[in-house]
């Protein structure tokens, strides 16, 4: 390893942002291997997100990146810099990283300017240096006139800002987020994920967000990595990730989804067209090459669903499922409907709708949906 | 190896975790190798040392005596100490907190100074508890109804240290126990002492079983009250054959005690260890219930009394009242009374040499182990090094090793060559090595338990902010774990300043310390008055400081844990 990290310019004055690269990441703990050789790209300045379900081995990768974790193998760069190159790695303190920890960390001894500053002295900077940017930084996060209080007799939300402020407070390289939410209520978690964004944007630091919540990714990132036991299922933006996920299970992690197994189908010009038990079903075939065997399964979204009256004309071009109401549940801004369709009664398609409910319990519909907004799944 | 969670594995952890090694070596592998390894040596390779302790008559009557002690000791203190811990646990008895107080007191203050008042009280013509009985009951005898130098004598002059090992280990196992246990046998119709021996005693069984195993481990490793009171066990046996010169006699006593120590202390261990079978907490802390038991309540409350004046207020009160004494022949007249003896101990340039010797070497004592603790539990705890399971090892071995083998075995090695040429031998640097060896597992465990407190992520979050491991460590780590470590700075001191087994063994003619002097001035060359006198003072001293470690503990849930968690 040539080059360590660079000191990097004095905190306060501004800088340049740099980006991220994970090359065939592998992380084994004895026989178990957590996560199992990953490749992921952050741009200058901005956020990915990783998502995925508990144990997938999101906190593992992030511990991997501010240098707590050693790699099994792979490397992680950013510009010109390697921070780890297989069992070598730059110490977590010469990364010039800010992180932000699901617990928040706060060193219950400091007060609050304390935890702040912190790493500003660790950087060098003199006292007075050192006063005037925890000032700034804890005004940013609206918590300056808390600055002499210790962690313990902070709320909840009042110790979240104080740990963004702490990792943002030295101008970091780049900033980690470790499910940062996850311990607020609904509400301030809502605010808090609109801070973030502001602070990160404002800023302009490249970030890595870990969270489970689908939410969160999507209002958060530029871009999303979703991971699934230790691999990256799909990457893109957020509405890539939404409007073309690639399996079953990234399209039923983000967002709502019904999945219908097609047979007989076959690929014909970026058009899936199957049977859904016997009735004809198109799809938008994405980046599917093959038919595989006849068998498929398709993706549609609830909301990309219409319910028509039971003798709706056919429209060219529109799938059609004609079917039976099994329930209408009202969940204030949206109703859910649930069709049981004739082609297959034992199972039931969710359609998400404005209300009032377009039908009642029991009632003949026709379900419809275009094609291009049904997405062929790979497995 | 699962649990362990941090980020200790660059240059600087390796050096420490080398360097406490090397230290663990040094201080409790070698030696404790030292006496295996001179018990199978005789110019060669030989197992002749063990054919003579075999034939060697006062060796294995020392061996019996030892196991005889030991086990009456054990079984006394499971019949008083499950009484005594489940009436301050579990009911309205009176006199609580005077019973825990006593225990407290009989684990810090050092044996010989209950052998004292015993023997003053039970000493079998001039006992004052005798004399009283004989007057009371118009007896002509001169002597009796009780002598102390005695096996019984022994055994009741050491059981409240084993009763107060069985009360703490029982203590917290009751206070958490889940209510709806016994809540069951109840709505089953028993009546509350029915369900308390039908559900609750047989829970506690582990509990109990390790806290007697303790009681048995810690008695055969006692030295003081069996050499005051002239009972050959193995730890006299030991002295002795070191002062007729006879290693290998002394060898194989030293692999005996030892090896039982151990059985006791890994089968303790075990149970504590396997006691899921017997899990009574859940998860979540209850606050069991105090039962109203009746007229058993008093029977409880007269035990406890009975308890207190026999283990605390009797034996303190005579060495109290004897140090004021002009004469011991006059006992509790009028015009008995003198404050000479104190004045004669705090003149007295020799023991006031031992008092300096104990302060530094207790000081010094405590700092280190501290140090070895703090560092040794960081590589334990919070590295992946593979050395750090055989670090855990190493620090707890001492547990098994009874002072007065840590004594003999640092003979051994700085006689020898290469211990030789440190010069060590007879000067107060063995005791301080024997006193490390003794008193570093307390570091570690403690060290353990304050680091079990403390998040990782603290320390993480300030490697983030661009701290080094070791900056970490000062600036987050130990700050965080101040209380523990200046309660257990304290608690070393305090047991350091009295230690005897070691001591008498090593000790050179400029180093006695604290408890050798007082042992020489109540042999003889002072007086029994002094002797006490002297004998208040340490006590004062260790529960004044004794006082202060628990306020300091007050605030903290590990370090409560550690006074009150048994063990
Ligand atoms: N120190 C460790 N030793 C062994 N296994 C670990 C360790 N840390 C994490 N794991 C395992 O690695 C997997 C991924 O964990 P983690 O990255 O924490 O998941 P996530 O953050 O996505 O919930 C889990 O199965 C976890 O049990
Ligand atoms: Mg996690």
């Amino acid at each position: 390893m040539t080059d360590h990290a660079a000191p990097g310019p004095r905190p306060g004055s501004p800088r340049q942002a740099q980006d991220l690269r994970l090359s065939d990441v592998r992380k084994s703990y004895g026989a178990f291997t957590a996560v199992h050789g990953i490749d992921i790209d952050v741009a200058a300045g901005s956020l990915v997100s990783l998502i995925g379900p508990s144990g997938c081995g999101k906190t593992t990768t992030l511990r991997m990146i501010a240098g707590l974790e050693p790699l099994s193998s792979g490397r992680i760069t950013s510009g010109a810099v390697v921070l780890s190159d297989g069992a070598l790695s730059v110490p977590p303190e010469r990364r010039d990283m800010g992180m932000v920890f699901q617990t928040y960390a706060l060193w219950p001894h400091l007060r609050v300017a304390d935890n702040v500053g912190y790493g500003l002295r660790r950087r060098g900077m003199n006292r007075t240096e050192v006063a005037e940017r925890v000032r700034q930084v804890l005004a940013i996060v609206g918590m300056d006139h808390l600055a002499d209080r210790y962690p313990g007799q902070l709320s909840g939300g009042q110790q979240q800002r104080v740990a963004l402020a702490r990792a943002v407070a030295s101008q970091p390289r780049i900033l980690l987020f470790d499910e940062p939410l996850s311990n607020l209520d609904a509400v301030l978690r809502e605010q808090m994920r609109f801070e973030i964004r502001r602070l990160q944007q404002e800023l302009g630091i490249t970030s890595v967000y870990v969270t489970h919540s689908q939410d969160e990714a999507l209002a958060l990132s530029d871009r999303i990595v979703v991971m699934e036991s230790g691999r990256v299922v799909q990457s893109g933006t957020p509405t890539e990730i939404y409007d073309r996920p690639r399996n079953a299970f990234v399209a039923g992690f983000i967002g709502l989804s019904n999945i219908l197994d097609l047979s007989s189908a076959s690929l014909n010009g970026g058009v899936l067209t199957g049977s859904y038990h016997g009735t004809p079903v198109m799809a938008a075939a994405g980046a599917l090459d093959r038919a595989g065997g006849g068998m498929r399964r398709i993706s549609v979204r609830p909301t990309d669903i219409r319910i028509a009256g039971p003798d709706a004309p056919a429209k060219t071009g529109v799938n059609r499922l004609p079917g039976t109401v099994a329930s209408t549940v009202f969940t204030g801004g949206l109703v859910d409907t649930f069709v049981a369709p004739d082609a297959d009664p034992h199972a039931l398609i969710r359609v998400q709708s404005a209300p009032p409910a377009p039908a009642g319990q029991g009632m003949r519909v026709t379900l419809e949906f275009d094609p291009a907004r049904s997405v062929a799944l790979e497995d | 190896m699962t649990g362990a969670r941090g980020i200790g594995a660059g240059g600087w952890s390796r050096a420490v975790a080398a360097t406490m090694a090397a230290l663990l070596a040094v201080l409790i592998v070698a030696p404790v190798g030292a006496i295996f390894l001179s018990s199978f040596y005789d110019g060669g390779p030989s197992l002749s040392a063990y054919a003579d302790f075999l034939t060697d008559r006062r060796m294995l009557a020392a061996t019996l005596n030892s196991l005889a002690v030991a086990t009456g000791i054990a079984a006394l203190s499971v019949l008083v100490g499950v009484p005594l811990a489940f009436g301050v646990a579990r009911t309205r008895m009176w006199f609580r907190g005077l019973v825990s107080a006593a225990m407290i007191l009989s684990l810090i203050s050092p044996e010989f100074l209950l052998a004292m008042g015993y023997i003053l009280m039970a000493g079998p013509n001039a006992g004052y508890a005798n004399q009283a009985l004989r007057a009371v009951f118009d007896l002509s005898a001169t002597s009796g109804p009780f002598d102390i130098f005695s096996l019984w004598g022994l055994i009741f002059t050491a059981l409240p240290n084993g009763v107060a090992f069985v009360f703490l280990a029982l203590v917290p196992a009751l206070a958490n126990m889940d209510p709806a246990l016994e809540d069951a046998a109840r709505l089953k119709g028993a009546s509350p002492l029915r369900a308390v021996i039908d559900v609750t005693l047989p829970l506690m069984r582990p509990a109990i079983l390790a806290g007697a195993l303790l009681a048995f481990a810690t008695s055969l490793a006692m030295y003081g009250a069996p050499e005051m009171l002239g009972i050959d066990v193995l730890t006299v046996a030991i002295r002795e054959a070191l002062l007729g010169l006879e290693f290998s006699t002394a060898s194989v006593a030293s692999v005996t005690l030892v090896a039982l120590s151990a059985l006791a202390l890994g089968l303790q261990r075990a149970l504590l260890r396997h006691g899921d079978r017997y899990r009574v907490l859940g998860g979540k802390a209850f606050a069991a219930r105090r039962l109203d038991l009746g007229a058993a309540t008093h029977l409880l409350s007269a035990l406890a009394f009975l308890y207190v004046m026999v283990a605390l207020i009797l034996p303190y009160g005579t060495m109290i009242a004897v140090s004021a004494m002009k004469s011991i022949g006059n006992g509790f007249s009028a015009g008995n009374w003198t404050l000479q003896n104190f004045v004669v101990v705090l003149g007295d340039p020799s023991i006031r040499q031992a008092v300096w010797l104990s302060f530094w070497l207790a000081a010094v004592t405590a700092t280190v182990v501290i140090v070895i603790g703090v560092l040794t539990a960081y590589v334990i705890l919070r590295t992946r090094l593979r050395a750090r399971s055989l670090l855990d090892y190493a620090s707890i071995l001492p547990l098994a090793v009874p002072g007065t083998a840590i004594g003999f075995a640092l003979i051994v090695i700085y006689l020898n060559w290469p211990g030789n040429l440190t010069g060590f031998y007879g000067t107060a640097m063995i005791l301080l090595v024997a006193y490390l060896a003794r008193f570093i597992p307390i570091g570690v465990r403690n060290g353990q338990s304050g680091l079990l407190q403390i998040a990782p992520e603290l320390e993480e979050a300030a490697r983030v902010s661009g701290s080094t491991e070791f900056g970490a460590l000062m600036r987050i780590t130990i700050p965080l774990m101040l209380p523990m470590l200046v309660y257990t700075w304290l608690l070393v001191f305090i047991l350091a300043i009295p230690e005897l087994s070691a001591s008498i063994i090593l000790r050179g003619f400029g180093t006695q310390t604290v408890a050798t002097s007082l042992l020489s001035v109540w042999n003889g060359n002072g007086g029994l008055a002094v002797a006490c006198a002297y004998g208040v003072c340490i006590f004062a001293v260790v529960s004044a400081l004794f006082l202060l470690a628990a306020l300091v503990g007050r605030r903290s849930p590990a370090i409560r844990k550690s006074i009150f968690g048994g063990g």
